[in-house]
């Protein structure tokens, strides 16, 4: 069965935009990339989905649930959200930024226990960042800061993550590196990730499928190799590229860097 | 490596009320006063060879005073401590949302047509959360109540009342106006065993709710979003913390009057002091700094001169270069943006 089904879930905004339509299934272990330009409606989608924004009608369902019809700390226990890397204004530690993923297994009154501490170590182990566990989150590098909201995100024991540019303001390194652990977390946990990516090389190489979205609707969905295409690169984001393909890979080469 | 920062911290506030016992104006001899609080404390009845005026003085002035004193520190840095967390901002402190104004507007009024003293507090207390409920539903809009429209609603509403209190001030006699202005610099002078009684289970519920709703607080201070996604009711729950925070301010305030600067003062040296902005940790330390520390303002108010001198200027006047001091001493680390 299909972890996420998204039915023609529609939005808009009071200044006009508007998300149409979207239909979109996930399943559980695999890696959903929303690509697309600035406004075509990624985020506004991934708000959608966690609730963040009400679609005008239910459509979100997570295991044949509706979504968007739950308390949020019974949502949190189905969907993990990971935002965009953020300077916050405390400094905790990394294990009580983690620890905060447990937040939707206690009441309003409870503290996080040493279960619940040990959860967090282990999501910690996932992305590997074990040992900056004492360190304040504000002292850390962004990939890291990235890293460990994955691990958050994680600890919420979730059966679908949501990743709103994981890799904005990531170096080089960084931003394969923290979109190799989400491959690797989403396979090991059977969770479904959901994530919006603005390069079309990064999405081609981590994606188990592609949604290619412009203007609020969806324009093409599927294999990486069928939607990145010259054609829908072109249609999309008005470029003209050559996809350079050889045996070692493939990539998208914009023909106008210096026109 | 919690704990013994926190042994420290917590017999603080129990030396500091034993100290004040022995302090003030009227000389009490030291061993007479031991021997009072022992022979109170083993056997109530006895009859006692010290003069009944030892016993008035420290049971029934000094005691309820450093009660009082001990209470409103506590009141005052809580609701500091979870309001900088809720709004995520280093400046606010336990007035933010114009409960001060509110108050003093209300004991103000009071004063000018009502002078009794059991008055002046109720319309203090009322007119205080008159002006968080007017704050919270300004601030309210259709999709929530965002932290800066409630930050903002809380400016507009702390000038609406000074404005209203500058109104009744230029309308009062100058006998009566030397009450406000009295009233609005803060004193715990007053104090009996009443205006304890009356506040303190207002504040103990208060703090009851914020102590147990710490780990919240953390989380509630990440933003609306992510405490949503984390799965918080981020609206009722954030109402409860203001709620918690303005029943303290507000019952404390109207007993004492505007005390400044220990709301924002005492959650930065707790956070400083544990090197972490944990509110699991820094309500409790909150609590013990604060409470310790109005009551030595307090003790300095009633025994620097042979008068009073308002506490509330007290705290500010000692409480600015100090925190000068330790924001200097690089302890904005324990705060960045």
């Amino acid at each position: 069965m299909e972890r996420v089904v998204v039915e023609n879930l529609s939005f808009s905004y009071k200044h006009g935009f508007e998300l149409r339509e979207i239909c979109l299934k996930v399943w559980g272990g695999s890696v959903v990339t929303l690509l697309g330009p600035n406004g075509s409606g990624k985020t506004t989608l991934l708000k959608c989905i966690n609730a963040l924004l009400k679609p005008r009608t239910n459509c979100v369902y997570v295991d044949g649930k509706d979504v968007l019809k739950m308390r949020e700390d019974e949502r949190a226990r189905l969907l993990g959200c990971v935002p965009q890397s953020h300077s916050p204004t405390f400094p905790y530690t990394v294990l009580d930024v983690v620890l905060m993923g447990r937040t939707p297994y206690l009441s309003v009154f409870q503290r996080p226990s040493k279960a619940d501490v040990a959860k967090a170590e282990e999501a910690l182990k996932l992305v590997g960042l074990n040992h900056l566990k004492d360190r304040p989150y504000t002292e850390i590098s962004g990939g890291e800061r990235q890293l460990t909201l994955i691990a958050r995100a994680l600890a919420q024991d979730p059966r679908v993550i949501l990743l709103d540019e994981p890799t904005t303001h990531l170096d080089f390194r960084n931003q394969f590196r923290v979109l190799r652990v989400v491959r690797e977390v989403a396979k090991k946990k059977d969770v479904a990730a959901i994530m919006s990516l603005h390069d079309p090389n990064l999405a081609y190489l981590f994606s188990d499928a592609i949604t290619l979205m412009s203007g609020g609707r969806i324009v093409a969905f599927g294999d990486p190799i069928n939607v990145i295409t010259r054609e829908n690169i072109k249609a999309v984001y008005g470029m003209n590229v050559e996809i350079v393909n050889n045996e070692r890979g493939r990539l998208v080469l914009p023909l106008e860097v210096t026109s | 490596m919690k704990k013994t920062p926190f042994v420290t911290l917590a017999i603080l506030p129990p030396i500091v009320a034993l100290i004040s016992l022995f302090l003030g104006t009227y000389f009490t001899p030291p061993e007479t006063v031991l021997n009072m609080i022992f022979t109170k404390l083993i056997s109530p009845g006895t009859h006692s060879p010290w003069p009944a005026v030892y016993e008035t003085i420290v049971f029934n002035i000094r005691l309820p005073r450093i009660a009082l004193a001990l209470l409103g520190g506590l009141a005052l840095s809580v609701a500091g401590a979870s309001l900088q967390t809720v709004f995520r901002n280093p400046l606010v402190d336990s007035y933010i949302l114009g409960i001060s104004a509110g108050a003093g507007f209300g004991a103000a009024l009071a004063i000018a047509v009502f002078p009794h003293l059991l008055g002046i507090q109720l319309s203090a207390f009322a007119f205080g959360i008159l002006a968080f409920f007017i704050t919270y539903s300004i601030a309210k809009t259709r999709g929530g109540t965002p932290t800066v429209s409630l930050v903002l609603a809380g400016v507009i509403v702390s000038s609406l009342f000074s404005a209203a209190l500058s109104l009744v001030k230029f309308f009062t006699d100058p006998h009566q106006l030397a009450g406000i202005v009295t009233w609005l610099m803060g004193s715990l002078a007053v104090t009996g065993w009443r205006d304890v009684a009356t506040i303190a289970p207002l504040v103990l519920v208060g703090f009851a709710a914020l102590f147990l709703m710490r780990w919240r607080l953390n989380v509630l201070s990440l933003g609306d979003e992510e405490a949503r996604s984390l799965g918080i009711n981020v609206e009722r729950e954030r109402l409860v913390v203001l709620l918690a925070a303005t029943l303290i301010v507000s019952s404390f305030t109207s007993v004492a009057g505007i005390i400044g600067w220990v709301g924002l003062m005492v959650p930065h040296m707790a956070r400083m002091y544990l090197k972490s902005p944990d509110n699991r940790v820094v309500i409790p330390a909150s609590a013990c700094i604060g409470s310790a520390l109005l009551l030595l303002a307090d003790d300095a108010a009633r025994c620097l001169t042979t008068f009073e001198l308002p506490v509330g200027v007290l705290t500010t006047i000692g409480g600015a270069p100090f925190f000068l001091f330790l924001l200097k001493k690089g302890g904005a680390r324990a705060w960045r943006e």
